[in-house]
């Protein structure tokens, strides 16, 4: 036995020290998740409005076309449970904040990361935004969450090729280039069926939904909620019952709080074939149109409601 | 849990240790140890079905004491028919029930009756094929007193739920792992390097071979309208090195893990992709399901013994069962038929027991047939892998009536480099147990271990997109 524990570990020895080093080297590489924590955390005074949610904010939602001070930290594939995450343990410190803006797309109550085709992504809200995933020690790890030759090639592009990893700016926002080349019929079809999902994680993610209510409640802030322009070959092939499930719920919250307001720009006539980059993404000529939609918004409600806000509603 | 996943990785070294440096010296601790990891290790995927688990069991241990202990053969017989009755009903229900249901109302409808049937949302609990066979191994081998029921229940607990063929097998028999359970066990150093060397090779047959040759077959089969005939060909070739890789590769790690804890599990799979003819092929496939079949369908029916006739009905019935037990769907089915057919001849010409011997020598001759048995056998794959029936049928005609020497380009040429090296290394291997199992005899050190670590970077570097292993389904 002690032969063979000998062996062992002279074999695994080398591969243990190769796996630890890679951990940290990769760890040290600048990403979207790091740089968005950084800004979070260490300027908080310099975000009036806080916008969450899925790629369709990350595209969508350029912070420069804001008349506030705007930040951007949604991400691709972040679910309701992770907005609500980033916000339980940075919003205490965005004081300042007078908006959360946060995506509520088709799929918005109908998929959660850690359970989703992407929940690779997942241990970065771990590692970079340090958010606590009980014992999870795939999540906690670079090397042990994603396919060994995906974090290889990673390395290589940044201590190697000497390429950045990272594609926001400054204040978040992910820019995409106008093209409007790709198969929209078919693209449109397989999205939609992607994002229509069954409705067993509905009352879950409601209830993260209602926790950013109640955060924004009581801190004060108006939370925004909306929904991103849609593609018609994307829209067409949407089910009925989740698509009404999803704005009967929204409506449902601007009824019943007064901080909270819904946008439903799916099938807004103001966004045309030429604004987007894939059937339910914007490209840089459509984020512009939103964000100069939102921000209208935002300044007409500032307008009217600029006297109560950022004080916090007494229980 | 999957063996190729982190959990399984931290979990088996836990039970390795506990095992036998905590327990060694009591067997009946490490006989509880070991089903109480079993039983770790199937809940991870889901508890509630741990139950199923458990009462399918009890009802095969009590079953085979009352077997043994009724002193009427018609009571004997009872309660074999009760435990196969309640066996095969939870098969049933949880692997067929809509399976029969949608076929019925199909049969209806093409009556003229319309059928509103009602489904049932059933989760197929993980293994069940495998543990359901398991049990009624040993209910039917007491039955005909092959084997002495054991009065233990952690002992036939452990035979039925022995985490490493718990899910996708290989299928034990009573004869063969209640003695191994029963007996006290001493770590060998040989065996032990052995396991390591074979959870190695089953990694590499799985991340490397299955999982790349899975990205480029899915994408060929969920859209073959769109490809032509050389493309649709190439697809159920790779879906036969995908089926071979992920199911053998799950096997090799599960007999590797078993001896690490001093316990020799059944060959599964014996390089059945150099068989010189079908007959062959299903000697080499599967082992331990191809003759589970044979010993508890094909012999009782009458096996070889009668005409020609009831031959071939033996034949088509094993092969029939064997296709149905895969899934419920008609694709299944017809892969078990197609196969009968393929092996009709070989029968009828009284061929059937040739190539008994387990390494073919090269030869062109040899080269030739093993080409064409594989050409058969993964003509058959098609059926296996297709959705439903008319696909599969589509899928044969576009592949024969759209013949054009374009390659598909989507298809990185080193998938086809790492498919010749892989078909080398079995075929240089083909005298052992797993491809590997020569390498012990290398002598030099660093040269051996130079060949592991070749490997593991293979895994590291040329891992496809994580899938599933596809037995699990079963």
């Amino acid at each position: 036995m002690k032969r063979f524990l000998k062996k062992i570990t002279l074999f695994i020895l080398p591969l243990f020290v190769c796996a630890v080093v890679l951990e940290i080297m990769l760890r040290q590489i600048p990403n979207d998740y790091s740089l968005k924590k950084e800004f979070i955390s260490t300027h908080p005074e310099k975000i009036d409005v806080l916008v969450l949610g899925s790629s369709h904010a990350l595209r969508g939602v350029n912070p420069s076309h804001f008349d506030l001070k705007c930040f951007n930290a949604s991400y691709v594939s972040q679910t309701l449970d992770m907005d609500w995450c980033i916000l339980d343990k940075f919003g205490p410190q965005l004081i300042k904040a007078r908006y959360i803006v946060l995506s509520v797309s088709y799929f918005t109550f109908f998929t959660r990361l850690k359970s989703s085709e992407e929940s690779w992504r997942a241990k970065n809200y771990t590692i970079y935004y340090g958010i606590s995933d009980g014992f999870n020690i795939k999540n906690s790890s670079e090397v042990l969450s994603s396919p060994t030759n995906v974090s290889i090639d990673k390395f290589a592009d940044y201590y190697i090729r000497k390429k950045s990893i990272v594609t926001c700016d400054s204040l978040g926002f992910a820019p995409r280039k106008n093209r409007t080349t790709k198969n929209f019929a078919r693209l449109g079809l397989k999205t939609a069926k992607r994002h229509t999902k069954s409705g067993e994680l509905f009352f879950e993610n409601l209830r993260y939904l209602e926790h950013i209510v109640q955060f924004c409640r009581r801190t004060g802030k108006q939370l925004v909620l909306f929904m991103p322009p849609g593609h018609i070959s994307y829209r067409k092939h949407l089910k009925k019952s989740q698509l009404k499930k999803t704005i009967f719920t929204a409506d449902s919250l601007t009824a019943v709080h007064k901080h909270v307001r819904f946008l439903n720009y799916l099938a807004s006539p103001v966004f045309d074939d030429g604004d987007f980059y894939d059937p339910d993404h914007l490209n840089n000529a459509g984020a512009l149109k939103l964000s100069n939609l939102l921000n209208k918004e935002l300044m007409a409600d500032m307008k009217t409601h600029s006297i109560t806000l950022n004080k916090p509603v007494s229980r | 849990m999957l063996f190729d996943s982190i959990d399984f990785i931290l979990f088996l070294p836990i039970v390795f240790l506990v095992y036998w440096f905590v327990l060694s010296k009591n067997l009946a601790a490490q006989n509880f140890f070991l089903i109480i990891a079993s039983y770790v290790f199937y809940a991870w995927w889901d508890y509630r079905f741990l139950f199923l688990l458990m009462f399918s069991t009890f009802l095969d241990y009590f079953t085979g004491l009352k077997i043994h202990s009724s002193s009427f053969q018609r009571t004997k017989k009872a309660w074999l028919v009760a435990s196969i009755g309640i066996n095969l009903g939870f098969l049933g229900f949880f692997k067929y029930y809509n399976f029969f249901i949608e076929s019925f109302a199909g049969f209806l409808e093409v009556l003229g009756f319309q059928a509103n049937v009602w489904t049932l949302n059933v989760i197929l609990p993980v293994g069940i094929s495998f543990y359901t066979f398991h049990g009624l191994s040993y209910v039917l081998d007491v039955y005909y007193g092959r084997v002495k029921p054991t009065r233990n229940f952690v002992d036939y607990g452990l035979f039925v739920s022995y985490f490493p063929l718990l899910v996708a097998g290989p299928i034990e028999r009573a004869t063969h792992l209640l003695p191994q359970v029963q007996r006290p066990r001493t770590f060998h150093y040989s065996q032990a390097a052995d396991g390591l060397r074979q959870i190695l090779w089953g990694m590499f047959q799985k991340i490397v071979i299955a999982d790349n040759c899975a990205e480029y077959a899915n994408k060929i089969f969920d859209n073959y309208q769109q490809h032509n005939g050389i493309t649709l060909f190439i697809g159920a070739v790779l879906f036969a090195f995908q089926i071979y890789g992920d199911f053998s590769g799950y096997s090799s790690i599960a007999i590797g893990v078993s001896r690490l804890f001093g316990i020799e599990l059944l060959q599964n799979f014996s390089f059945p992709y150099f068989s010189r003819d079908i007959a062959e092929f299903w000697r080499r496939w599967h082992i331990s399901l191809s003759s589970w079949f044979r010993d508890y369908l094909y012999v009782p029916l009458g096996g070889n013994k009668g005409g020609l006739l009831k031959k071939i009905r033996n034949t088509f019935i094993i092969f029939l069962v064997s296709g149905f037990w895969h899934g419920a769907n008609w694709t299944f089915i017809a892969w078990g038929a197609l196969n009968a057919i393929y092996f009709l001849p070989l029968l009828i010409a009284g061929k059937n027991r040739r190539n008994l011997e387990i390494v073919p020598h090269f030869s062109i001759a040899n080269l030739l047939k093993i080409g064409f048995t594989f050409c058969l056998v993964c003509f058959a794959w098609i059926f296996f892998r297709s959705e439903n029936i008319t696909e599969a049928f589509d899928y044969f005609r576009i592949m024969f009536t759209s013949p054009s020497l374009h390659f598909p380009s989507f298809i990185s040429i080193y998938i086809f480099l790492m498919l010749v090296v892989f078909v080398l290394v079995e075929w240089a291997g083909r005298s052992g147990r797993y491809a590997l199992e020569n390498i012990k005899y290398v002598k030099n050190t660093p040269a051996r271990w130079a060949i592991y670590y070749t490997i593991v970077a293979s895994i590291v570097f040329f891992n496809g997109t994580k899938q599933e292993f596809i037995y699990f389904q079963f």
